[in-house]
C-alpha cells in the first residue's frame, strides 16, 4: 500500500494506491498520525485505485472514524470498487463511513 | 590441579565483579603440557572463574565433554594423538556441540595456521605465550555471548511452545466428533470441515449444535486481526455464546445479544465477523442471520446462490441489530461456509480469487465427483499454488444434506398408526383406548365402519393392524377387503387378540403371518408389542425404500474391520454391505438388527425393557442422541469385521458391552419370546448361520451368496 496525503484548505483526501491489509498496519498509523497533526475538517480516503482490503484494513478505518469522532472532523470514503466496494457492502461500514 | 591465589587479575574493560552465570560457568582446559594447564587454570581462577576442569590430551577431552558438556573450551592444537582440530571437527559433527565456544590457543601462528583453526570450526584464536588479561576477555566475552544467545533462543522456544499450546487450545474450541455426529444425524447429512490456525494464530471459528425440535444451528466467525491479542478474542466470543443457549434456535437476537455483550471488550478496530444458520431438518426451511461473514454459498443440483450475510460486525456498534432471513437447504444440497483468507489469498498471477471465483470453483468440484467430499477438492486446488503457511486462519465448512432422507435417528414427523378392528358390541372397545401412548397413533374402528370406508386406504401409512379375537374370525375371511394386501405383503404386523393360548384346531390360523396376543396379560403389555412391532416395521420399509432409492454402485472389496457408533452409521453399512447380494434387503434386514443391537444394548446399554419403554412414549431415538453425547457413551463403538468366503459372507460384529445368556436364550425352543428375542429372531430368518460368542456381546452371522 502506498498513500499521498492531498490538503486543499481544511479538506484533506488521502489517496491510497494497493492493498489494504493488516501489513499496512505500521503505515496506516503514521497517516492518523500526520492527520492528528494538521488542521482537517473533513477527510476523504480516496479508495479508487485499492484492489483489496481485509477485515483488519476494515479495522484500520474505524479506528480512523474514531479518531475523527473524537477531534471533531468528518470521515468518508469514497472511489470504493471491486473487491473493497463489497467488503464495505457486506460489513455495512459503507454506512457508517458514508460521511 | 589449580592453586587458589589472592592475586586477581581484573578483565579488560570490567570494573565490576564477574556475573555469577559467568563467573560459575564451567570451562574445559585442554592441555597435553601440565605446566599450561596450570597455568591457564591460575589465570583463569584470578580473573574470578571458579568451574574449571582440564583434560590432558584430545580422547580424554572428548570423554569428558560427553559426560558433561562445558561452557567453554579452551584448546591446544598441537597435541599428540588426537590433534586439536580433530577435537575441533568432531564436536562440530555433533549436534550437541555444535555450537559449544571453542578457543584454541597455539604457540605457532602462520596466516594459514588460523584459517585452518577457523575452517575446522574453532570460536576464537588466541596465541602462545598466553597473554593472560586478554585470555580472560575472550573468555569472558564468548561465555557472555553464549548466555545471551541461550537466553533469547530459550525465550524463542518458549515463545514456540506457547503459540503451539494456544493454536491447540483454539482448535479445542471446535466441535468435538460426537457433536458433529449428533447434528449430521439430525440433518441426514455429512459435514465436511477443515480448519487450520495460521503459523502467528489468529481468530477464525466455526461450530455446530444440535437444537430441539429436529434443528440444527452451524456457525462460522472470524476474529480481525493476528497473533494472541486475536485468538484471545476468540476465546472471550466462544465463552459468550455459551450463555445464550436459550436465543440459540432465533439467529437475529443470537448475534444481537453477542454484539451488544462484546461491545466495548475487543480493542478498538478490532470486532469478529460471523455467520449463523438454524435449519429445520422436517421442513428443510434455513433461518440465518449475517454479521459481515463472507456469503455462505449454497449448491446442489439447482445450481448455486450466495446468501445475505451482510450486517455490522460484532462488536463495534452497540446499538447494532440483527435480521432473520429465510432460505432452504433442501435433501441433496450443500451449504459452504468459509473464512475471507480463501478468497482474499494471492493467487500466483498477482490476483485474488474473489467470490465469484470461488463459486465457479465450487461447481468445478461439484462436478468432479462425489457432493460430500467437495471442500477437500476444493482446497487440494486452493493449496497448489499457496504456501502452506497462510498468513491467516482458514476455515471451510460444508454440510451435505443427503438425497436418501429416510433416517432411522429422525422419526419425529409421525408417530407409527395402529388401527384396531372390533365388532361393533365388543366389550374390549374400552380395552384398546389403554393403546394410546405418546409414540402410538391408535385409531380404534369396528368392522362395519371398515366395511363400508376404510378398506385398503392405510398402507403405506399404517404401521399395525390389531384384531380384536371375536371379530377377527371374521375378518379372517374377508382378509382382502379389510386389510390392504400390500401391508401384508409387506410384512406389516397383523396383531389377533385372542382370550387365552391360541387353538390350533381354530380355521382362523390359516391366516398366516398373523401374530397372536394373549389379551390376559394385559392392555400395557399389548401397548408394549405393539409398539416394538411397529418400530421394526417402519424401520424395515424405510431400509428397503432406502436400497430401491439407492444408486448402483461400483463392486467394492468389503473386506475388512469397520467401526460404528450411530444408528445411522449402521444403517449406512449394512446397507452397504448388502450391496454384495443379488438380493439385498434380506442382508440389509440382518446385519440392520445385528448392527442395532450392538449400539442400542451394547454400545449404549439400553436395556430390551427400557426400549421398549422408551419406543412407547416416541423418546428412542430421543435417548440414543443423549447417551450417545454423554461423558459415558461418547467413546463407545461396535464393530464389525466381514471375511468373504467363496461362498458366503461372514460377519463378526463386537460390541463393549455386557452381553447376555445367550446360551438360556438358544437352548430354549421359546427363545422369540424371551425378551432378547426379537432381534435376533428377525435375523437368524435372514442368515445361514449366527453364533454368539464371548459373554453374547460378539455374533457371527454367514450369509450364502447364491
Amino acid at each position: 500500500m502506498e498513500y499521498r496525503i492531498e490538503k486543499n484548505d481544511s479538506d484533506t483526501t488521502v489517496v491510497f494506491t494497493g492493498d489494504i491489509t493488516f501489513s499496512e498496519n505500521v503505515s496506516f498509523r503514521q497517516i492518523l498520525k500526520e492527520l492528528a497533526e494538521s488542521d482537517v475538517d473533513t477527510c476523504t480516503f480516496d479508495l479508487t485505485n485499492v484492489g483489496m482490503v481485509d477485515s483488519a484494513g476494515l479495522g484500520m478505518f474505524l479506528i480512523a472514524k474514531e479518531q475523527a469522532d473524537t477531534a471533531g472532523w468528518k470521515l468518508s470514503v469514497s472511489g470504493a470498487q471491486g473487491h473493497v466496494a463489497s467488503m464495505l457492502k457486506l460489513t455495512k461500514l459503507s454506512d457508517l463511513l458514508a460521511g | 590441579m589449580p592453586q587458589t591465589s589472592d592475586d586477581s587479575i581484573p578483565v579488560p574493560g570490567r570494573n565490576e565483579a564477574l556475573p555469577e552465570g559467568v563467573s560459575s560457568a564451567h570451562i574445559l582446559v585442554v592441555d597435553d603440557m601440565p605446566i599450561m594447564r596450570k597455568m591457564i587454570g591460575m589465570c583463569l581462577e584470578r580473573g574470578g572463574f571458579k568451574n574449571i576442569t582440564f583434560a590432558e590430551d584430545g580422547d580424554v577431552a572428548l570423554q569428558r565433554i560427553a559426560e558433561t558438556a562445558p561452557d567453554l573450551v579452551i584448546l591446544d592444537i598441537n597435541m599428540p594423538r588426537l590433534s586439536g582440530y580433530d577435537v575441533c571437527k568432531k564436536l562440530r559433527a555433533d549436534p550437541a556441540t555444535a555450537s559449544l565456544p571453542i578457543l584454541v590457543q597455539s604457540a605457532s601462528e602462520t596466516a594459514e595456521e588460523r584459517v585452518e583453526v577457523f575452517a575446522v570450526g574453532a570460536t576464537d584464536f588466541v596465541s602462545k605465550p598466553i597473554n593472560h588479561p586478554e585470555l580472560l576477555a575472550r573468555v569472558c566475552m564468548h561465555l557472555e555471548n553464549r548466555f545471551l544467545i541461550r537466553s533469547l533462543s530459550d525465550f524463542q522456544d518458549r515463545m514456540h511452545s506457547e503459540l503451539k499450546m494456544a493454536r491447540e487450545m483454539q482448535h479445542s474450541l471446535l466441535p468435538e466428533d460426537h457433536i458433529i455426529s449428533a447434528v449430521e444425524d439430525i440433518g441426514s447429512a455429512s459435514v465436511e470441515a477443515f480448519y487450520k490456525a495460521s503459523f502467528e494464530l489468529g481468530g477464525d471459528l466455526w461450530g455446530t449444535w444440535p437444537l430441539p425440535g429436529n434443528k440444527l444451528g452451524i456457525y462460522v466467525l472470524d476474529v480481525t486481526g493476528h497473533g494472541v491479542g486475536a485468538a484471545l478474542n476468540t476465546f472471550s466470543l466462544h465463552a459468550t455464546m455459551a450463555r445464550f443457549e436459550d436465543k440459540k434456535l432465533d439467529p437475529a437476537e443470537f448475534l444481537t445479544s453477542l454484539n451488544s455483550s462484546l461491545v466495548g471488550s475487543f480493542a478498538l478496530g478490532r470486532f469478529a465477523t460471523m455467520f449463523y444458520g438454524v435449519l429445520d431438518c422436517d421442513t428443510d426451511e434455513l433461518t440465518y442471520a449475517g454479521a459481515g461473514a463472507p456469503r455462505p454459498i449454497i449448491f446442489g443440483p439447482a445450481g448455486s446462490r450466495a446468501l445475505d450475510s451482510s450486517g455490522l460486525p460484532i462488536a463495534i456498534v452497540k446499538s447494532a441489530t440483527y435480521e432473520n432471513l429465510t432460505d432452504r437447504l433442501e435433501p441433496g444440497e450443500s451449504m459452504f461456509c468459509y473464512s475471507d483468507v480463501l478468497v482474499e489469498a494471492e493467487q500466483p498471477d498477482g490476483s485474488i480469487l474473489g467470490e465469484d471465483g470461488l463459486v465457479s470453483w465450487i461447481e468445478e468440484a461439484a462436478e468432479s465427483g462425489d457432493r460430500t467430499t467437495v471442500v477437500k477438492r476444493l482446497l487440494d486446488r486452493f493449496y497448489a499454488d499457496q504456501d502452506e503457511h497462510l498468513p491467516d486462519d482458514l476455515t471451510a465448512v460444508a454440510i451435505h444434506r443427503s438425497k436418501v432422507t429416510n433416517n432411522f435417528d429422525q422419526d419425529s414427523s409421525m408417530p407409527p398408526k395402529v388401527v384396531v378392528i372390533s365388532t361393533d358390541d365388543s366389550p374390549l372397545f374400552d380395552y384398546y383406548e389403554g393403546l394410546q401412548a405418546p409414540g402410538l397413533d391408535v385409531e380404534r374402528t369396528t368392522l362395519a365402519t371398515h366395511e363400508s370406508g376404510l378398506q385398503q386406504a392405510e398402507f403405506p401409512n399404517l404401521s399395525a393392524v390389531v384384531i380384536d379375537g371375536a371379530a377377527g374370525y371374521e375378518a379372517a375371511q374377508k382378509k382382502h377387503a379389510i386389510i390392504d394386501p400390500a401391508f401384508v405383503d409387506a410384512g406389516g404386523p397383523v396383531v389377533l387378540v385372542l382370550n387365552g393360548e391360541p387353538d390350533k384346531a381354530d380355521p382362523i390360523l390359516s391366516f398366516d403371518r398373523v401374530k397372536y396376543f394373549d389379551g390376559q396379560k394385559g392392555v400395557d403389555a399389548l401397548r408394549r408389542f405393539l409398539a416394538e412391532e411397529a418400530d421394526d416395521f417402519v424401520r424395515i420399509c424405510k431400509l428397503k425404500k432406502a436400497l430401491e432409492d439407492r444408486a448402483p454402485e461400483e463392486a467394492l472389496s468389503l473386506e475388512g474391520s469397520y467401526r460404528f457408533a450411530s444408528r445411522k452409521e449402521a444403517q449406512k453399512f449394512a446397507m452397504m454391505f448388502s450391496q454384495a447380494s443379488s438380493d439385498p434387503v434380506p442382508l440389509a434386514i440382518g446385519l440392520s438388527e445385528l448392527f442395532l443391537n450392538a449400539i442400542e444394548h451394547g454400545c449404549l446399554e439400553i436395556g430390551h425393557d427400557e426400549k421398549g419403554q422408551l419406543i412407547e412414549n416416541g423418546l428412542l431415538n430421543e435417548e440414543v442422541v443423549r447417551r450417545r453425547s454423554s461423558e459415558k457413551y461418547r467413546q463407545r463403538y461396535a464393530t464389525v469385521n466381514v471375511e468373504h468366503t467363496e461362498t458366503s459372507l461372514v460377519f463378526r460384529v463386537e460390541d463393549p458391552g455386557k452381553g447376555f445368556d445367550y446360551k438360556a436364550y438358544l437352548s430354549s425352543e421359546n427363545g422369540h419370546d424371551k425378551k432378547h428375542g426379537r432381534g435376533i429372531a428377525m435375523a437368524n430368518g435372514c442368515f445361514s448361520r449366527l453364533e454368539y460368542q464371548g459373554n453374547g456381546n460378539i455374533v457371527e452371522a454367514e450369509f450364502e451368496l447364491q
